[in-house]
Formats: structure tokens, sequence, C-alpha cells
């Protein structure tokens, strides 16, 4: 009696393509976390409350590692990924279709210097008097 | 026994499932990543330092809120004497102001003196709710806390502070 | 014999059934689970943890620098005692501060 089992291609074919489907399924969600939306937002809102907890003469730096990666992806300038305009943050890292980033507002009524450092990838920011 | 035609209605049957599948886990990704951040107690607590800091200085009250005759300045602009800026451009489409602040002078019995309000007065009514109901996102995000001050007179005062922060559309999804 | 086949066709039917039965319960999961990130949605709020922000000096968080504040008027006012009681209402131990 042959009782010698032989890999049916069929099935072979099935269990590769759901291997396939998981694994544009994992890939799909590890890309929604680094998303650009929600690293705008958090940038902003950081940077927003930084500067309202910030009195004049302090000066703070962040790591704007991740912001780098994304807005070279994006061909976005690294000294355009945080601008100022009046008590308003703006985090830009993708300026496609015109879009404008994310904005946050602060309360306290201070001059904000922002100096980028591309090659730290990092951000300067100094409170100063208004 | 020609089982064909029954696995090819599986297959169909499993497909249909995976599309479910996927359908479903992009729905929760959606729903979990459109949440933004609620940043606003944390911004309503920094708002209550900075007005601390802006009423006591040294455990002194500030001559602009209670001059050398213990007398209690009532019109003192809160944004200028404090260096605040209420106006939130991010926010210039929405009918109410995104900021309040309720600075209550007590005697150290706990006995109402006067108050001051600064930004939005629309927020009190929910800030005090909000203590009593405790959730509701829609609501603001505030902060309340204490101290102890005394004016140039010698006179002493327990002071409480109420912060607001709306600011609802940026931080919460409606 | 035609009696048999009358009788034995329940295989077929309870292959379907299985499916229905399990898309059913595939759809019921996916809503649930759908429910729990919604609700874990909820949960991202900062909290303000005992009044300790993101900063590292320990006298920098929101209560202690509104305590430090009062331990001041504390040390400058000749009544004393109203402060202490007022510290003491709001459990406030004036001791960490002016020592």
């Amino acid at each position: 009696m042959n009782k010698k089992g032989e890999i049916l291609v069929g099935n072979v074919v099935f269990i590769i393509l759901n291997v396939i489907y998981l694994s544009i399924l994992v890939i799909f969600l590890y890309t929604q976390g680094s998303g650009v939306k929600i690293v705008e937002e958090t940038y902003a809102k950081e940077i927003a409350l930084l500067v309202d907890y910030s009195q004049p003469g302090m000066f703070f730096y962040l790591d704007m590692g991740k912001a780098y990666d994304i807005a070279e992806e994006r061909n976005v300038d690294f000294d355009k990924i945080v601008s100022k305009d009046e008590n308003l943050i703006t985090v830009t890292l993708d300026s496609s279709n015109n879009r404008k980033g994310y904005s946050y507002s602060f309360f306290n009524n201070v001059n904000v210097v922002i100096t980028p450092q591309k090659e730290k990838k990092i951000y300067v920011f100094s409170i100063e008097e208004k | 026994m020609n089982n064909k035609g029954t696995e090819q209605i599986i297959s169909v049957y499993w497909f249909a499932i995976l599309i479910i599948v996927a359908v479903g886990i992009s729905a929760m990704v959606f729903t979990f990543y459109d949440h933004p951040y609620d940043v606003r107690e944390l911004e309503a607590d920094i708002l209550m330092n900075k007005v601390a800091d802006c009423i006591s200085e040294h455990g002194v009250i500030k001559k602009e809120i209670i001059n050398d005759k213990g007398e209690f300045q009532r019109d003192f602009d809160m944004e200028e004497l404090c260096n605040f800026n209420f106006k939130a451009p991010d926010f210039s489409s929405e009918i109410h102001g995104q900021y309040y602040v309720l600075i209550t002078f007590n005697d150290p019995n706990g006995n109402f003196l006067f108050d001051k309000e600064g930004g939005d007065n629309y927020m009190r009514t929910l800030c005090f709710a909000k203590e009593k109901i405790a959730e509701g996102v829609t609501l603001p995000g505030c902060a309340k806390a204490g101290l102890f001050a005394v004016d140039l007179t010698g006179k002493q005062y327990s002071i409480e502070i109420l912060s607001g922060v709306l600011k609802t559309t940026k931080n919460v999804r409606v | 014999m035609c009696g048999y086949n009358f009788y034995n066709k329940r295989a077929e039917i309870g292959t379907t059934m299985t499916w229905v039965i399990a898309t059913i319960i595939i759809v019921i999961m996916l809503l649930i689970f759908l429910l729990g990130a919604s609700l874990l949605a909820k949960l991202k709020k900062t909290e303000v943890a005992g009044g300790n922000l993101f900063v590292t000096s320990d006298y920098m968080r929101t209560d202690k620098w509104l305590n430090t504040k009062t331990a001041m008027a504390y040390l400058i006012t000749s009544n004393k005692g109203s402060v202490e009681n007022w510290a003491e209402k709001n459990k406030i131990d004036l001791e960490e501060y002016v020592k």
C-alpha cells in the first residue's frame, strides 16, 4: 500500500496567499501608526504646550527624528517642518495637494524663536519677551 | 466522488471572510487613529500654574490686583498683566473663546470676598458641571487649585484658581 | 434503497450551516473589537498625574509650585495660624516647603 503523502499544489498556493494577505494587513497596521497626521498632531501639541509652560529666557530643544524621516520621504524641507504665526504653531510633514499641516495655538504671550538644526535632527526653541 | 464543486463554494466563502476581516480591521484602525490626543486638562493645568505665577510673587499679591491700600482693582486686564494671548487663530470660526480663568479671593476662613474672570465665561458653568458629572468629552478641560497669599497691607487671602480650555474640535472626535 | 437516500442528507446541510454560523460569529467578534478600539481611542488623553507635567525638576510640579507660593506667604505673614489651618484643611504639609 502506498501511503506516501504528496504536497497538494492547491493547498500550498492557498497557504501562500493567506500569508501574503496577513503580511499586507500587518504592514498596513504598522504604517498607520506612523502616519503623517498623527505625527504632525503630536509634535504641534507638544511644542505648543512647552511654549505655554516656558518663561522668557528659557530655551528647549525637541528631537525631530521621526518628523525628519517622514518629511524626507515626502520631499519637505527640514527647515520648513515647524513654523509659527503669532501664537500658532504649525507642523507640516506633507505639503502635497497644498496641505497645511497641523496647527495648535498657545496662550503664552511670548516670542518664540525657532531654530532648526538639520544635522542633529532637532529644533531649538528660544522663548523671548514680546 | 467529485467534490470539486463544494471546494469552490467554500473558497468563495473564505475570500468573503477575508474581506470582512480586512474591512473590520481597517475600521478599527481608522477608529483608533482618527481620535486626536486630548491635551486640554494638561493645558488647563499649565494655565492655572501661570495664573498663580501672575497673582502671587513670592507670596505677595501684585499691586495691580490689590493695591497698597488693600483695594481690589476690579478692572485690571488679566491678559495684559499675566502676559496671555487668549486669541486662538485655529478656532477663529468658533463662537466661544477657548480659554477661561476664574480667580476667587476668599478670606482665610473661606468666605468669598471678590473674584475676577478672564477669557470666555461660557466655560464657567461647564467646568462646575464637570466637577459633578465627571464625564463628558465635549466639556472643556478644567483645572482647579488653591493657594494662600498676602497683599501689600499684610492682609491674608485664600485664593482659588479655576482654569478651562475648550478646543473641542482638536482634542475630541465629535 | 430508496428510503436510504430520503433520510441521509444531513451532512450537506451541516456544512453550509457551519459557514453561516462562523460568518455571524466572526462579524460579531469584529464588532466587539471595533467597540474596544473606539473605547481605547477615548483613552488617548494626557493625564495630569499628581500634578506632574513633563518637566524633570520636582519643584516645577503643578501642585508643588502652588504650595511653594503658599509657603512663601506663610514665611512673610505674621499671622501664621490661619495659614496653618488652611494648609491642614487642604492637606498640604508646609514643613516640606519651609524647612
